[in-house]
């Protein structure tokens, strides 16, 4: 239970009110709040308990140093009369990537190219800041609007360090401990061999190979190295993991596709200095040409052919789609799908068109 | 309040005193604007409430406001941007990607800002930084003074980059379109260094005049739509002037030159349209068509017979942009008999 609850004001004349609870991971809770002063709804973050709080000022002084417009921004830091400490972020309404990915099998390249272009800027400039991650996962990163994909922001700088303790003693301390700690379960299919070796260590090219890794899963549907304990070996000694054929043989997302694999290869380099920095592999997204990803979310309601149907979208507009702009399966009749719309006669035109493998209309 | 000490330096632009600070609780630098004498506090706090509105990459993050100082002044806590001002690029910069590169943000800041109905009124090379990533951030919104002040005639606003309706004195309602006034100018100044031609330096400016003795951005060697919506900013009627959007969409556009791909699924083989590779012809009994792209647009260059684009036909000359699907053969016909294409227009993202 928390000691925050909604209508507490918190820091300099009860500037900051709360207003719900929105996230906990394994260090620190996170709430929505209204800055009274400024009038504008904050992220704040609190520790969850005293061992976390230990380096919960560093991990908050760690993320201050970053400002580019692909990390979340620290607002405020303070301490009150009884010790407690808060941090003030910027609020990214939305979802983060790893629940945004439990809706898909996996994702179209052109959000995916969006996703990698816009976290290598983000990283690249923290790794300027001589910022290191250091603990990038899909949790850690926050697409706001949710499924609308209008932002990419990095968040959770320096909670690394605060967790850097029970990391080390997972990683040293064998299978029991390891799958024993959410947070080592969580960031391991996105280890980087060194990490891996010395937990220790922080260093820029373990982020991108995160990214990179994270960037694959979101393609592929899986992460490159697998999960769980098993990960650890094939980051260790496997060769950097070709994509599934499906994807990369698609007549419409081929040859995106492919551009984006070899781009991530070159990121799963098992020598560190050989993988390119963030700066460069910004550089190489640069070159990526992919449609604008302004998604909408609707359900196919008619096939008019075998392969040309109609989406009914949430704002119950018609639009017309292709089966060969589908990624993966055709999506049967009723099945929800997220899409690009573009200008048609006397339909708007979907690509790429996602199903949804999870439809949040249905839950609860 | 102890929080903020200052580091003795002094930061970029602005009226009143813009100091460097560090903030204590976070270990990082902060930028303090004291801001004058005679103004309500409590109006201030509204107007800063209003900026938060605001969601750009190219504006600048307010954290604070409060009282500092023996004298108690209202402060304005805002991030520090390690960079330059732009009134240091001034005459540097050559009308090439550089250029386009700082003329987007500039424009895409305004038009974020003019989103939200707020005038910036203020728009000038000082008042925007560039960091070391190379990311312009705009500064310095003139937040209005009390009411009184208000109500008299008081000149707001910096020579060269006011527009002329901001000297007609009295109370005057601003548009943004000020603010795209400015826009033009500050676009001038970085191509030409900040002696701005005397048309422009007068008061009221006589941007028309200017623009007829020399053609203003027309005699410069850019990208002639670009050049004219330029000239359109730099308008003495403010209704004249383009949406900052305008600008800074074409800006991207000019930035993207060369990097375009189309893909074109439906023939025997798939093909990709890009600058390796201009030209495709498709020949059928039904109808031609020849797509040429010229680094900028797609544009169907030749067409004859029955060709249709997204159920309209198409006619030559036409630009094929986003995601279309193309049709050899008139609706009239069954959908068996005709020839189906489509044709996907991408571009790499400006990610900054």
């Amino acid at each position: 239970m928390s000691f925050l609850s909604k209508g507490d004001g918190v820091g300099d004349d009860g500037r900051y009110i709360i207003d719900e609870k929105i996230g906990q991971g394994g260090m620190q809770e996170v709430f929505r709040a209204l800055d009274d002063k400024l009038r504008r709804s904050v992220a704040l973050k609190v520790p969850l308990n005293q061992k976390a709080a230990r380096r919960f000022k560093d991990s908050a002084v760690i993320s201050a140093k970053v400002n580019h417009p692909n990390v979340a921004k620290t607002l405020d830091y303070f301490e009150d009369e009884t010790d407690r400490f808060y941090l003030v972020e910027e609020l990214v309404e939305g979802l983060n990537l790893r629940q945004i990915a439990k809706h898909f099998e996996r994702l179209d390249p052109h959000a995916v190219a969006h996703v990698l272009h816009h976290l290598a800027r983000g990283l690249a400039a923290s790794h300027d800041a001589g910022v290191v991650h250091r603990d990038l996962k899909p949790s850690n990163i926050l697409i706001a609007g949710g499924l609308a994909f209008e932002a990419v922001k990095i968040t959770d700088f320096g909670i690394a360090k605060m967790a850097e303790g029970e990391i080390g003693d997972a990683v040293s301390g064998g299978e029991e401990s390891t799958l024993s700690s959410m947070t080592v379960r969580g960031a391991l299919p996105y280890m980087a061999p060194e990490v891996i070796d010395d937990p220790h260590t922080p260093s820029p090219p373990a982020d991108v190979w995160a990214i990179a890794a994270i960037s694959w899963e979101l393609l592929s549907g899986f992460p490159p190295f697998g999960t769980g304990l098993k990960a650890v070996s094939a980051i260790l000694n496997e060769p950097s993991p070709a994509l599934p054929t499906e994807p990369a043989s698609h007549p419409q997302f081929g040859p995106l596709t492919e551009a984006i694999g070899k781009i991530l290869s070159g990121c799963f380099d098992k020598k560190p200095a050989d993988r390119p920095t963030a700066e460069e592999l910004a550089g190489l997204c640069d070159g990526l040409c992919y449609l604008p990803v302004v998604r909408d979310v609707g359900r196919v309601n008619a096939y008019i052919a075998p392969s040309l149907g109609f989406i009914l979208s949430d704002e119950g507009e018609e639009v017309f789609f292709h089966t060969q702009n589908v990624v993966g399966t055709k999506p049967g009749l009723g099945t929800k799908v997220w899409y690009s719309q573009f200008e048609g006669k006397p339909h708007p035109r979907a690509i790429p068109v996602v199903p949804m493998v999870f439809d949040p209309d249905a839950e609860a | 309040m102890k929080r903020y000490v200052p580091t003795g330096k002094t930061a970029f632009g602005g009226i009143g005193s813009v100091v460097v600070c560090k903030d204590k609780n976070l270990d990082r630098k902060v930028v303090i604007k004291s801001v004058q004498e005679g103004v309500e506090h409590r109006r201030l706090l509204d107007e800063l409430a209003a900026l938060q509105r605001i969601r750009s990459k190219h504006v600048v993050q307010i954290f604070d406001a409060d009282f500092f100082g023996p004298r108690n002044e209202m402060g304005i806590v805002e991030e520090f941007i390690e960079g330059e001002g732009l009134e240091t690029l001034l005459g540097t910069v050559s009308s090439g990607e550089d250029f386009l590169r700082l003329l987007y943000q500039a424009s895409a800041g305004i038009a974020d800002i003019h989103d939200v109905g707020i005038v910036h009124r203020d728009i000038k090379p000082s008042n925007m930084l560039v960091s070391q990533e190379g990311i312009l951030k705009i500064i310095d919104f003139n937040l209005s003074r009390n009411e009184d002040e208000a109500n008299t005639f008081d000149f707001v606003g910096t020579r060269g980059y006011a527009a002329p309706e901001q000297y007609s004195g009295g109370r005057v309602t601003f548009t943004t379109a000020v603010d795209v006034y400015a826009l033009g100018v500050t676009a001038w100044a970085l191509l030409h260094g900040e002696d701005l031609p005397k048309e422009l330096r007068s008061e009221p400016p006589q941007p028309d005049v200017w623009k007829e003795r020399s053609e203003g951005f027309l005699s410069l060697q850019l990208d002639p739509e670009l050049a004219q919506l330029l000239n359109d900013c730099v308008s003495s009627l403010p209704t004249d002037r383009p949406a900052a959007a305008q600008v800074r969409d074409r800006a991207a556009r000019l930035i993207l030159k060369d990097r375009h791909r189309a893909l074109v699924l439906g023939t025997a083989q798939p093909f990709e349209l890009h600058a390796g590779n201009r030209l495709v012809r498709v020949s059928h009994t039904l109808g031609n068509l020849t797509i040429e792209y010229d680094g900028l647009d797609f544009r169907a260059t030749s067409v004859s017979g029955e060709v249709w684009v997204n159920n309209m036909r198409m006619e030559a000359g036409a630009v094929i942009s986003g995601c279309r699907v193309i049709a050899l053969g008139s609706p009239t016909r069954r959908a068996s008999q005709r020839i189906f294409l489509t044709m996907d227009v991408s571009h790499p993202e400006v990610v900054l």
